[in-house]
């Protein structure tokens, strides 16, 4: 018990005195994350709302792959990853194994089929009659595309906030081929720090949990559940925000 | 009222083994209101949407203005599209403000700044809803729904309306308001079509009548042929409700 007070107390330290440390593997966290699911937004998104809005052949089995997708072992991308970047791999020539680099590329494989199968789903659920009225009205299948967007505004922010949270959480493909890397650095006081290359707070906190600094380990923790209250904030923000859906016309 | 403005010939339409139209001959003429009269699951729906390019026909042959749309590219369809407007049954509205509905067929034509602000202003007037600009689409009446849609019709002066029902589920009021509406655009000289099943609706707006039965056109006609010289069983029957 007194270990877990304890851990307590050294997580709200770390948190209050900025940590420069804690500050370096949220900063890791924010560029990976963050940079895979705008690349994933980029990607999921357009290709979801044009398959919502399109028939052809072939349309079913495109959406039960990305079903798939959407519950993608994070283990099994990293496996994949790492065996397409290692040295004797395809694209291992382009030396990105424990880089940020590799870990944006599987928390890309992992998010992009969340944003997509989510705006799929919530583009199909603008009603038709509400579609048709764009073209009735004069509106190309561009502008159209456009209505649906807006109709369903709300869901594909929902979409990207999804899509962050999945990359946000999970462990198994950015351990594997980020390998949780840090290194010392020399402050200006000429002590030594630790600096995160390419560990991120559930990588520091699966490691740091193995080597008893649950301090460490419980400060990510509560950093990690204030960003999923956060996410679910803005989420609700937006709807409030929003209530129209349309926020062009 | 001298050339036609839609040409159908041998329309058939097709949804996997059901006829919805068969063999649908019939000229439609600028100017005129011409009303799909006949009970539900006629075929006077699909013929609005087939005439609205939203439906391509099976076989046969639809012309607007001459032109065939079946020959036409998505970019000719367009351009046909943009000369009509089709309301439907229930008059769906986006999920805004009635600014926003009535501002999204302006701004697909580029059509946006003062020039729209003031078409918007000018739109709801003319359906009696002057002030509504900024009212959530999802708040309104039934009535206030179909006129906002009329006004959204009419706010980028179309050559034709089609209209599904337009006063389904309308108390008189609000009935004999759209009625209104509907005279006053065809006196501005806009070419409306209908699809009914409200006998006195038909009566009251339509110059022709054409009586559908299960994909079939029973019979076409004026007003008052129509109502005094059925030519089947069916129109007889169907037109002794009034």
């Amino acid at each position: 018990m007194d270990a877990i007070l304890e851990g307590f107390y050294q997580a709200f330290r770390l948190i209050v005195t900025l940590d420069p440390y804690l500050i370096s593997v949220i900063k890791v966290q924010a560029v990976v994350s963050g940079t895979a699911v705008l690349m994933s937004s980029a990607v999921g998104l357009p290709l979801g709302v044009l398959v919502a809005l399109n028939r052809f052949p072939g349309k079913g089995f495109l959406n039960t792959l990305v079903s798939t997708g959407m519950g993608l072992p994070p283990v099994v991308v990293g496996v994949f990853v790492y065996l397409l970047l290692s040295r004797s791999g395809p694209l291992g020539f382009l030396h990105l194994l424990n880089t940020p680099s590799a870990m944006i590329i599987a928390q890309f494989i992992l998010a992009t089929p969340i944003i997509m199968g989510i705006t799929i789903a919530v583009v199909e659920a603008v009603p038709k009659e509400i579609l048709e009225l764009g073209y009735t009205l004069g509106g190309s299948g561009r502008d159209v595309a456009m209505v649906a967007v807006r109709e369903s505004f709300y869901g594909l922010v929902t979409a990207v906030l999804a899509g962050f949270g999945r990359a946000v959480a999970e462990v198994g493909a950015i351990f594997i081929v980020g390998g949780g890397i840090v290194h010392p650095v020399l402050t200006g006081e000429g002590a030594t720090v630790q600096e995160s290359v390419t560990r991120t707070l559930t990588v520091a906190a699966v490691v740091e949990t193995r080597q008893g600094l649950y301090g460490n380990a419980i400060a990510y923790g509560m950093i990690l559940v204030g960003l999923a209250f956060i996410l679910n904030f803005t989420a609700a923000w937006v709807k409030g925000r929003y209530p129209h859906g349309q926020t062009i016309v | 009222m001298d050339r036609p403005l839609f040409e159908i010939r041998g329309l058939e339409k097709r949804f996997g083994a059901k006829l919805a139209l068969a063999g649908i001959d019939l000229d439609i003429m600028e100017g005129e209101v011409f009303a799909f009269l006949g009970p539900s699951g006629a075929g006077k729906t699909t013929l609005l949407r087939v005439l609205n390019t939203l439906e391509r026909p099976s076989s046969g042959r639809v012309a607007f203005q001459g032109v065939g749309i079946s020959e036409l590219d998505s970019r000719g369809l367009l351009e046909v599209r943009r000369r009509m407007v089709l309301l439907a049954q229930g008059a769906p509205l986006f999920n805004t403000t009635v600014r926003g509905n009535l501002a999204y067929p302006l701004k697909v034509r580029g059509i946006g700044g003062r020039e729209m602000e003031r078409r918007v202003v000018d739109a709801l007037d003319s359906v009696g809803m002057t002030g509504y600009q900024d009212r959530d689409a999802r708040t309104l009446s039934g009535g206030e729904r179909q006129r906002v849609a009329l006004a959204m019709a009419a706010i980028f002066e179309p050559r034709v309306l089609l209209l599904d029902e337009p006063t389904a589920n309308l108390d008189p009021i609000n009935e004999e308001m759209v009625w209104g509406i509907i005279e006053r655009m065809r006196e501005e000289g806009v070419t409306v079509i209908l699809a009914t099943h409200k006998l006195a609706e038909a009566r009251r707006l339509a110059d022709r009548i054409g009586v559908l039965r299960e994909g079939r056109m029973e019979q076409i006609g004026s007003a008052r042929e129509i109502f005094t010289r059925p030519k089947t069983g069916f129109v007889a029957r169907f037109t002794k409700r009034a």
